[in-house]
């Protein structure tokens, strides 16, 4: 190793202030353009910066862990949404594969027909009252029935109560 | 009295501490190698006003990859590398431009005392200098001017071989020898 290698190695120690030159190397640093041009560089990178305002470490600790926190809440949200989802797929494919074995495919429903249907040319024929009748009747839901719903029993004394419990037991 | 004088915890075990939940470990981390990134930032040409967010994104970076952190490289050389990829991508951003312009300078404040702030011509020139070496080269020769990092540990550091550190280390000082007339 050369004069100039052991002190190129030299240099970060003595330029952070850990070291100093012997007096063969300051002798060998006046003497040596090369050297001494490195050393320059050395130097000022060492020193680079220095003057830079100090940050407060606890407020820059904060700032960071809570952007890390942030960023893992997203994380899981965005997971446990492709979970979800994943999860409405697989069971998609689940029903689509099995309903056809085991649930018989419904033939087409048959056509409800309400009691008082009649033929469209006859409606021409009907009185007023009698059509407004038949389309109080389409407005009820389907399937709704005449039979008495709960609100109705209340109002029925006891003799009428049995005999409506004893027309739906048969 | 050296028996008196506490040793500092090391880094690898204020990683561990952090890994298990104390955040106090975490502060300490920051409080040693936050001042460094800035001053690595800054040397790579990171423009001093943009210094601080630079500094809060690599130690963002970091923490978020903690658990990749193996200990083979120490902490701070760690931080340079992602502190130097993470110049790289804000250069990649910019499409091109150098972050480093006068514009971009800190002028100091004669109106306050605590801004004295100011790089001298020759802190400028060394600056530009070492904003244009290619990144190994300019990050091996921060990591000794600034840290006096030996070769192996840089080499670790690096992925690559102490020689090959070396070599680049003697490149650095030779384009720089060019650049800063």
């Amino acid at each position: 190793m050369t004069q100039c290698e052991r002190l190129s190695d030299r240099m970060p120690e003595v330029a952070l202030g850990r070291a100093a030159w012997a007096s063969g190397e300051q002798a060998h640093l006046d003497a040596c353009d090369d050297c001494r041009a490195e050393w320059a560089l050395v130097r000022g990178a060492a020193h680079l910066g220095e003057a830079l305002p100090p940050g407060d470490p606890e407020a820059l600790t904060a700032a960071v862990l809570g952007k890390v926190a942030g960023e893992r809440a997203a994380a899981r949200t965005r997971r446990r949404a492709w979970m979800a989802a994943g999860l409405a797929a697989a069971a998609a494919v689940i029903i689509v594969v099995r309903i056809p074995r085991t649930v018989p495919v419904p033939t087409a429903p048959a056509v409800a027909i309400a009691p008082q249907s009649v033929a469209l040319p006859e409606l021409y024929d009907l009185p007023d009252a009698e059509l407004e009748s038949i389309l109080g009747s389409l407005d009820e839901p389907p399937g709704a029935s005449p039979a008495l719903d709960g609100s109705d029993l209340d109002d029925l004394d006891e003799h009428e109560l049995e005999r409506v419990l004893e027309t739906w037991e048969g | 009295m050296s028996a008196l004088t506490p040793q500092p915890i090391a880094d690898h075990a204020l990683v561990a501490a952090y890994r298990n939940g104390d955040e106090r470990a975490a502060t300490e981390l920051v409080g040693r190698h936050a001042a460094a990134v800035g001053r690595f930032l800054f040397s790579s040409g990171a423009a001093a006003g943009e210094v601080d967010d630079l500094v809060q994104e690599t130690l963002f970076r970091a923490f978020r990859a903690l658990e990749g952190w193996r200990g083979e490289a120490s902490f701070r050389s760690w931080l340079f590398t992602i502190s130097s990829n993470l110049l790289r991508d804000e250069f990649r951003k910019r499409k091109g431009r150098q972050m480093l312009s006068i514009d971009d300078r800190d002028l100091p404040d004669r109106n306050d005392p605590a801004g004295e702030f100011a790089a001298t011509e020759a802190e400028e020139r060394l600056r530009q200098g070492l904003s244009q070496l290619p990144r190994l080269q300019r990050e091996v020769f921060l990591l000794r001017a600034q840290e006096g990092t030996g070769y192996e540990q840089i080499a670790r550091s690096l992925g690559t071989t102490p020689g090959a550190a070396r070599v680049h280390y003697h490149h650095a000082v030779k384009r720089l020898k060019e650049l800063v007339r």
